[in-house]
């Protein structure tokens, strides 16, 4: 139970970080929507962090039944899927022959997802837990279609892509690393889940700023 | 006694409704009027809670920390969703309306719990009680109305975006819901006015800048 604790503490002490970095420069009027979005979705991971937190404070498991904190990584990852799919994804692929090529090599992002998905769906957790498993497991692989697809998609006209590719990397990251913490505490893997927490706890740190220096290096 | 959230709500909605035909002013009126949405909303998840308890054999505790959130910020975006939908898409307009409908929410769901602990409410109980749960209520659905302003502008940040803010509206209303049954229960009532000092700043700056 501690170390579930101290890991959401650690994760949650990174995403506070991040929102905390982003929201001032990014959460009003006139500033661009999709790092605007990024910056919610990280205020997600603070909230969805935030209640397991208190969660296992007030003497109850992660583990055995649906909780509302596994909504803090779909809130995340449908605000990184709303902002490629919304916002950026038209300005890159206009839907034509020529980036098929460019669709086709995105679904490895998916496929890494399901792939990561099948220890939990094969593991000793209850039916209810597999399928909340399975959706969270849907809306990271969703996401990370688009991130994989913005990491190596040539961006000939407006040079928005170009500058967002470190952030889509750490994103891919993030979503990989929030499949193997499922995993961990399907498995109850100390080991794994102190490895996963500690670079979640980085990444999600990191992920804003990087998405800043992109959007900044952009609109210059 | 049977039906005593229905007593509570034609108690509350009665005295509302003449006052609703009576105001002239539009604004005020559509303000009174979602308000009387929310507690008419509070009693419709009264009923839905009900048959929630029943349904994870009578755990409350998990019940009101990890399911009622989830029943009831969809049942709260609702009425928000069809406005946007069928009369107004303006984001001020918006929030507005689904502060009234959480506020609305809010002042049924206090009644219900001081009927069923009435030997136990005491002052400050219902200072916290008043403060925390009304600000929370209201913060957690303006958090979608927020959302919901893109049905028409912009479809393909609408589903996803206020799907996230619900979400957001969610997990905050588990939050609030955990501390205020736990020994952190002070934590839970000051909470909602952390969060929603900067809120509305934010919210208001925002106005104050697309009106310059």
């Amino acid at each position: 139970m501690m170390e579930i604790l101290w890991e959401n503490i650690a994760v949650l002490a990174g995403a506070l970080f991040g929102f905390l970095y982003g929201a001032p420069r990014y959460l009003q009027a006139r500033k661009p929507l999709y790092a605007s979005m990024i910056v919610l979705g990280t205020g997600c991971t603070v909230l969805g962090r935030l209640y397991q937190c208190v969660r296992v404070l007030t003497g109850y498991p992660l583990t055995g039944r649906f909780q509302v904190g596994v909504l803090g990584v779909l809130g995340t990852f449908a605000f990184f899927f709303s902002s490629n799919y919304g916002q950026i994804d038209s300005l890159v692929d206009d839907g034509g022959d020529a980036f098929r090529r460019y669709r086709m090599i995105a679904w490895t992002g998916p496929a890494l997802i399901a792939v990561l998905y099948l220890p939990t769906a094969f593991g000793p957790q209850t039916a209810a837990e597999k399928a909340v498993g399975a959706i969270v497991a849907f809306v990271i692989a969703a996401a990370c279609y688009y991130h994989v697809k913005h990491l190596f998609i040539p961006d000939v006209d407006y040079g928005v892509v170009k500058c967002l590719r470190r952030f889509n990397a750490f994103a891919i990251l993030y979503g990989i690393l929030c499949m193997l913490e499922m995993t961990a505490l399907a498995y109850q893997s100390t080991m794994l889940l102190i490895a996963t927490g500690g670079l979640m706890t980085l990444v999600i740190a990191v992920i804003v700023p990087v998405m800043d220096k992109g959007v900044r290096a952009w609109r210059t | 006694m049977e039906n005593l959230s229905a007593v509570l709500l034609l108690c509350v909605a009665i005295p509302i409704v003449p006052v609703l035909i009576l105001l002239p002013d539009r604004r005020s009126r559509r303000f009174l009027g979602f308000l009387l949405v929310g507690v008419g909303v509070c009693f419709i998840a009264a009923e839905v809670n009900t048959l929630l308890v029943r349904l994870f054999d009578g755990d409350m505790m998990y019940v009101t920390t990890n399911i009622t959130p989830v029943s009831e910020e969809i049942l709260k975006a609702l009425p928000v969703l069809f406005f946007a939908w069928t009369i107004s898409d303006d984001r001020e307009t918006l929030v507005s309306i689904a502060f009234a409908i959480g506020l609305g929410f809010a002042l049924l769901e206090n009644l219900l719990i001081l009927i069923q602990n009435i030997d136990s409410v005491t002052v400050p109980w219902a200072f916290a009680r008043g403060i925390g749960a009304a600000l929370m209520h209201s913060v957690s659905t303006s958090l979608v109305g927020m959302g919901v302003s893109y049905v028409r502008k912009r479809r393909k940040l609408f589903y996803c975006g206020t799907f996230s803010l619900l979400v957001a509206a969610i997990i905050y209303h588990a939050i609030f819901n955990s501390l205020v049954q736990s020994q952190y229960r002070i934590i839970g009532f000051v909470l909602p006015a952390l969060v929603c000092v900067p809120l509305f700043e934010h919210f208001h700056r925002e106005i104050r800048q697309s009106a310059e």
